[in-house]
């Protein structure tokens, strides 16, 4: 390992690759907390740029790019309950109640010391075990992966612990709206009401701006006053970058929990962060702390989203097997490139293979740096007047909306969800679920009708292999033991114990 | 400061209306999953078994959550009724002027931007709600309509080649 450490570091270390990093991390941290533009949008518009750049650099400015607009995605989280990208929505349970409570720049401090540990943590696990990792990923066959995406949806239900209820009638609202446009198996329309624009389905883009930032806006036109309830900032980043190391098994545990989905293709760095936040929040001593402040809740998703995203780039160079649209992207400038992914990347081009994960290590610095930098300037926004933030971001979403597939309708789907997010805000109903059954839907039919297919269309196939059968297990647990748990304990006030009775 | 401090909480309905409002959400999804159960029907039989399948999850969800939600009106009319007329209107409630704003707001917005075109809808749109939320000074008023378009511009015309809606109306009258 120290070999290709030293590879790496000879192919990185010169003024071009680091300049070009430095570039599309200061691009990257403003693309990512603009609503609506994110890393999928930054890196689809900067491929054209690296046709003309060697291959390492065109996939280090990629990369880099990426990894900020992905990790500067959760400043908004924290700081206008306003996730810039689906993986940072858990970061908005504990990262916005302390910037209500005036510790946005500790929140922000909390953000970016754990995404930099992992970030660091799955890069190397990546050079160190990638291959047997990818067995362990081969592993899973189409009803683990249905199982796993069922399990996921199952863990964000139940984080309405108010009513689970709510939460599963919400996922299936998510679930159904990844059916509208065209059938996976036989490709016929579905729930498009003939209507041209539902052909292509509903963007992701409209419905989480919708769903978050335009609810958020609505509720800030409602609160008026600031978001900082204090009226001032307390902490500061550098406290929240030492304050991650005080939590070290929450940041262990998110960060093996992240690298774990991450390798196995397709599940993504959003269903990674849920999964880790409902683990530390089960695992935790306090969990009504989750939900109100607790650095736990801030430092769980960072730390498994971006150790996610680390650890995808194992199936990706490896196999060629995108785990999410980033390193789908990322595998397109390498063939433009002309370079095949696969296992013998690692022996023929060691240089690049070696240099691309040195660089993402130096880009994981680099962010670090200049958002230490930019951090109390962008949490200063907790201190501005809602009914002066209100009309600017309000406009800012129609445009990033509008940007991602230049459609009217999209910003109709965005009134449309923002007006619906208020109403569930209002009457207690979970939007996470919701954006996660959007998410997480196309896989989970792919994987449904695929696992029916190999089984000629019999439906105890997620039952009888042993690690579907475990996964789906634990999903209905986690739906029915706190429905289960809340019916006894209703019975019991109902009926008190006979000894008490008999006292 | 303790980990623990809970965060100011947002101005919330009483318990009977935000039950009620529930019950009638949860009603409307009932409904909902029932008509796409209903519409799966359609569908060519390779093509029917994961709608349906969501559709049934919706359903049990929706009916569970309307049976509480119905359940904890219940129990909040009986509370109410020793007090008085309603539940008590909750501390720090919006005004209702500024609830009708907010609701309206993005839909006029989106509908101006449509005939008008990005451009020129923004700028009333930021002025006018600038205003009807108590802004009255000119300077701060301009500074932000030229700076937030200003930013959009370079960030998204500038920068990333992407131009933004223009106006129908325009169109219809250059024909």
């Amino acid at each position: 390992m120290l070999e290709n450490l030293a590879i790496g570091l000879w192919t990185v270390l010169a003024w071009k690759p680091l300049s070009i990093m430095f570039l599309a991390t200061l691009a990257g941290l403003f693309v990512g907390v603009v609503p609506g533009l994110g890393p999928i949008t930054a890196m689809a518009l900067l491929i054209p740029f690296t046709f003309s750049m060697d291959p390492l650099s065109a996939l280090l400015a990629l990369a880099s790019i990426s990894v900020a607009a992905n990790c500067s995605g959760s400043f908004t989280s924290i700081l206008l309950n306003v996730p810039g990208e689906t993986s940072a929505a858990a970061t908005c349970y504990d990262g916005h109640p302390m910037a209500r409570q005036g510790r946005a720049t500790v929140a922000i401090g909390l953000s970016i010391g754990a995404s930099f540990f992992a970030a660091v943590f799955g890069v190397v696990l990546v050079m160190a075990i990638a291959e047997p990792l990818i067995d362990v990923a081969l592993a899973f066959g189409p009803p683990e992966y249905f199982a796993l995406a069922a399990i996921g949806i199952a863990f964000v239900a139940s984080l309405s612990q108010k009513s689970i209820s709510k939460g599963l009638m919400m996922a299936a609202l998510g679930l159904w709206l990844s059916c509208i446009g065209v059938d996976a198996v036989v490709g016929e329309m579905r729930f498009t009401f003939g209507l041209l624009d539902l052909q292509d389905g509903i963007g992701l883009v409209p419905v989480m701006t919708g769903i978050f930032a335009i609810t958020e806006i609505m509720l800030w036109i409602q609160e008026r006053g600031t978001i900082s309830q204090i009226g001032r900032l307390e902490g500061s980043v550098w406290q929240g970058i030492f304050d991650t190391f005080r939590y070290p098994v929450a940041l262990i545990r998110s960060t093996l929990v992240g690298a774990w989905i991450g390798i196995v293709p397709g599940v993504g760095a959003t269903a990674a962060s849920f999964l880790a936040y409902e683990v530390e929040k089960r695992a935790s001593k306090q969990p009504e702390r989750f939900g109100t402040g607790a650095p736990e809740g801030v430092i769980a998703p960072e730390a498994a989203n971006n150790s996610a995203i680390s650890a995808s780039l194992a199936p990706a160079l490896m196999l060629g097997i995108p785990g999410g649209a980033t390193t789908a992207l990322l595998l397109v400038a390498l063939t433009v490139h002309g370079i095949r992914p696969g296992t013998l990347l690692f022996s023929t081009q060691p240089g690049l293979v070696y240099g691309f994960l040195v660089g993402l290590l130096f880009g994981a610095a680099m962010f670090l740096l200049v958002s230490v930098l930019c951090a109390r300037l962008l949490a200063m926004v907790t201190l501005v007047r809602a009914e002066l933030l209100a009309p600017i971001f309000l406009v800012i979403s129609f445009a990033g909306v509008f940007a991602q597939d230049q459609k009217f309708s999209d910003i109709v789907v965005a009134v449309l969800f923002g007006l619906l997010g208020c109403a569930a805000q209002m009457f207690g109903f979970p939007t996470v679920p919701l954006v996660l059954g959007l998410v997480l839907g196309k896989m989970l039919e792919t994987s449904f009708y695929q696992s029916l297919a190999i089984s000629g269309g019999d439906w105890t196939v997620f039952f009888t292999r042993p690690l579907s059968a475990i996964l789906i297990a634990t999903a209905l647990l986690i739906i029915f033991l706190p429905m289960l748990k809340r019916a006894v304990a209703a019975g019991r006030l109902r009926f008190p114990p006979r000894s008490e009775n008999a006292g | 400061m303790s980990d623990a401090a809970a965060a100011p909480r947002r101005p919330e309905l009483g318990a009977r209306p935000h039950a009620i409002g529930s019950a009638l959400l949860s009603a409307a999804g009932l409904i909902a999953f029932v008509l796409i159960l209903l519409e799966t029907g359609s569908f060519s039989p390779e093509a029917q078994p994961f709608p349906r399948l969501i559709a049934v999850v919706g359903m049990l969800g929706a009916a569970i959550a309307f049976g509480q939600s119905c359940r904890a009106a219940l129990a909040a009319g009986r509370e109410d009724r020793p007090a008085g007329h309603g539940a008590a209107v909750p501390s720090g409630a919006p005004s209702w002027r500024d609830v009708v704003v907010s609701y309206a707001g993005p839909p006029i917005y989106g509908a101006t931007l449509l005939l008008l075109g990005f451009w020129l809808a923004s700028v009333i749109f930021l002025v006018g709600l600038l205003w009807v939320l108590g802004e009255r000074r000119p300077l701060v008023m301009a500074l932000i309509a030229g700076g937030t378009l200003g930013a959009i511009y370079l960030v998204f015309e500038a920068g990333f080649g992407i131009h933004l809606p223009g106006s129908l109306l325009m169109q219809a009258l250059a024909k």
